[in-house]
């Protein structure tokens, strides 16, 4: 237990660099754009002197290294400072306002990606060489393929346009918010037993999760797939089926867990895919998360609030990534760090 | 002892393959008594493993089971539905494999590997189980407070004997053990050899023990039957085979044993090499090999024969075989245990 704490805390030491060289890449690319966060708000009909006013209230009139320095310190003491635009409400406040959404549309849209690669990399795996198994490899190739927006706005039309089963747009219905526990309004809704909440959450999550699950899920069919055939292949699963175990549990108990190692890994590796996917499908079915407010934020050019979403979605990853590790050496007894 | 527990009569076993079809198990006769230990020998790939697997019906794809049958305790398992198989998998029929590094699940406590066998087929509550596995442990040496190892945490010698407590959980009537040691160092081996052995007797099992060491086979097999090429091409007690052995390949396998009372050392190995089971060799699939070989081996299928209450496939003791003297071809039905 020891070692592991150790592993943690090297992890932890570990991004600090990567969060750094990061944040000057975007601090930098961010004024490498032409225009800046005044012109953007106020616009060209503005004063020069209007502007040079607004221009030194945000600290921009300060040469380049001067202005990294004093955004550097900040960000050290933990402060991601203020928005650059309208309010100036500070940064921490609107990412906070807009990250559960994302976690929400992230979380079920990885859960459908997982669960449809399990699926149907199982149902290869088990018939391999079969009219089934080709069929899944057809469908993992074409969905890889897919561009989250089309698929999105083939969903909408058909589901929502055409069905009227599911709204093509927001994240709940009007007046439907459930108090406010955790931000995530389906876990929200249970916590508060609010069930009209709940349903209402649900068909709002439904088309944009399985955008985003469809599309990802491609990878994880290829994979189980193959994971599982070899698996299949091993001693220990002879072993197993020599004790009279029936076949459920031969896959359930033991192939299907022994194959879900790799496949761990592999979410380890797409989670920073699957926030990009996210913010492909906020944009498309107008989901108040973070992939909306980066959009947003980027074209009013509010550099402090981009610099600090891009290092809030970047701890944001390196955390899963740990826990990721932390849950393959919970699953698989061989690994000790 | 006494009685007859298990009768496989012709039985083939191919393998389909895209290289053509392996005829690994080709029309194999075998009969094993209660509470016998009969040792299965052969060069590798004469179809050891094969006939083990046959017997649970593990053979994995793309092999199958062809012909013959398969009767266990008047039970022809070759008819079984897939799910009364199951239920003599582990219950009435234990195995135990050669590599017990990859045998066991990685990812599952080696004592719940153990208990496994148990919740298949009986309905005990897992504490139960566990109880039982604990005990089963310390039955085959090893410390009940290793239930909640993982098997990296355990030597190879180790492992194999959790994978006979697994396979002698519910003691079954029989346990087929395909070169339960080879993996294994020499002390290592004679440790879980004498395991066997002790387990035979105390519970009374049959056992089918697969090895490519004949001089292990001496010393532990009642009977032992030699493949070859597909086929069983002799099956005598132990002792009479080492005395006097009827085919010639047991004979050159005999040679092979290493003695180690000459100095000279040397492994005789037979020459020449072993059949392509794809293709192979028209008559009997030994003569190639075979220095006593004579006119007919090379054209007919020798016959099954009994000798002196031993069986022996061979042209030697055809009826009008060159010295035919104690042989003659056994006629259906008149077969008899060899040990009586
Ligand atoms: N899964 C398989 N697919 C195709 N052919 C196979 C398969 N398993 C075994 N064979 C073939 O069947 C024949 C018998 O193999 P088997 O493993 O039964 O021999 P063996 O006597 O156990 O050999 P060894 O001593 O090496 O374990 C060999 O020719 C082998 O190549
Ligand atoms: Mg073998």
């Amino acid at each position: 237990m020891a070692s592991l704490r150790a592993y943690v805390l090297t992890r932890i030491l570990l991004t600090i660099p990567m969060i750094f060289i990061l944040l000057t890449v975007v601090f930098l690319v961010m004024r490498v754009l032409p225009g800046n966060p005044v012109i953007a708000m106020v616009g060209m009909k503005a004063s020069e002197e209007q502007i040079r006013q607004l221009m030194h209230q945000l600290g921009l009139d300060k040469p380049l290294w001067r202005q990294y320095l004093d955004y550097l310190s900040k960000v050290l003491r933990g402060d991601l400072g203020n928005s650059m635009i309208w309010g100036r409400r500070p940064v921490i406040d609107e990412i906070m306002d807009h990250f559960p959404a994302t976690i929400e549309l992230t979380i079920s849209g990885f859960a459908v990606s997982v669960l449809l690669g399990i699926v149907t990399g199982t149902a290869a795996g088990l018939r391999r060489g079969t009219g089934l198994d080709l069929a899944m490899r057809v469908y993992s190739i074409v969905v890889y393929a897919l561009f989250i927006p089309w698929l999105g706005m083939m969903l909408q039309y058909v589901f929502g346009v055409k069905l009227g089963w599911f709204p093509v747009g927001g994240r709940i219905g009007p007046m439907m918010e459930p108090e406010h526990v955790t931000g995530l309004y389906v876990l929200d809704s249970i916590l508060t037993l609010n069930w009209g909440s709940l349903a209402s959450a649900l068909r709002y999550l439904t088309l944009p999760s399985l955008t985003l699950g469809v599309v990802l899920s491609g990878v994880y069919t290829r994979l189980v797939r193959t994971s599982l055939s070899e698996v299949l292949e091993q001693d220990f699963i002879r072993a197993a089926r020599s004790r009279g175990v029936s076949e459920r549990v031969v896959l359930f108990r033991h192939a299907l867990k022994n194959a879900f190692i790799p496949i761990l890994t592999m979410m380890g590796l797409q989670f920073a895919l699957l926030l990009a996917g996210a913010v492909l499908t906020e944009t498309t079915f107008s989901w108040p998360g973070m992939g909306t407010f980066l959009m947003e934020r980027i074209i009013y050019r509010d550099f402090t609030t981009v610099q600090g979403t891009i290092v809030f979605y970047a701890l944001f990853v390196a955390l899963v990534s740990l826990l990721v590790d932390l849950i393959y050496a919970y699953i698989d007894p061989r690994i000790r760090y | 002892m006494g009685g007859e527990l298990l009768r496989i009569e012709d039985l083939k076993v191919h393998y389909f393959t895209s290289g053509g079809v392996v005829r690994a198990v080709d029309g194999v006769d075998l009969e094993v008594g209660r509470g016998e230990l009969v040792g299965l020998v052969g060069e590798s790939g004469s179809g050891k493993s094969t006939l083990g697997l046959a017997i649970p019906r593990l053979i994995p794809p793309p092999g199958r089971i062809v012909g013959g049958s398969i009767v266990f305790d008047g039970l022809d398992l070759t008819e079984l539905s897939e799910e009364g198989m199951r239920d003599i998998r582990g219950r009435r029929i234990g195995m135990v494999f050669q590599d017990p590094m990859t045998s066991l699940d990685p990812l599952m406590k080696v004592g719940d590997q153990i208990a496994e066998t148990i919740l298949a087929h009986e309905d005990v509550s897992k504490s139960e189980a566990r109880a039982r596995a604990e005990e089963l442990l310390e039955a085959v040496g090893i410390p009940r407070d290793r239930y909640d190892d993982y098997p990296h945490q355990f030597s190879g010698g180790m492992r194999q004997r959790v994978m006979i407590a697994s396979a002698i959980a519910l003691k079954p009537d029989l346990l087929i053990a395909d070169e339960p040691t080879t993996a294994l160092d020499v002390i290592v081996q004679a440790q879980i050899l004498h395991l066997f052995r002790e387990l035979q007797r105390s519970m009374g099992m049959s056992v089918i023990l697969i090895t490519h060491d004949m001089a292990l086979e001496m010393q532990v097999a009642d009977r032992i039957a030699v493949m070859y090429g597909g086929w069983i091409v002799e099956y005598s007690p132990a002792a009479a085979m080492a005395r006097n052995p009827l085919n010639p390949y047991t004979a050159e396998l005999l040679k092979a044993i290493p003695n180690i009372e000459l100095e000279d050392q040397r492994l005789v190995s037979i020459p020449g090499s072993p059949p392509d089971l794809r293709a192979p060799p028209p008559g009997c699939r030994f003569h190639p090999r075979c220095r006593r070989r004579f006119e007919p081996c090379a054209t007919e299928e020798p016959p099954l024969v009994e000798v002196d209450g031993r069986l022996v496939k061979c042209h030697l003791y055809a009826s009008g075989g060159p010295d035919s003297a104690g042989g003659s071809e056994r006629g259906e039905g008149e077969r008899e245990n060899g040990r009586g």
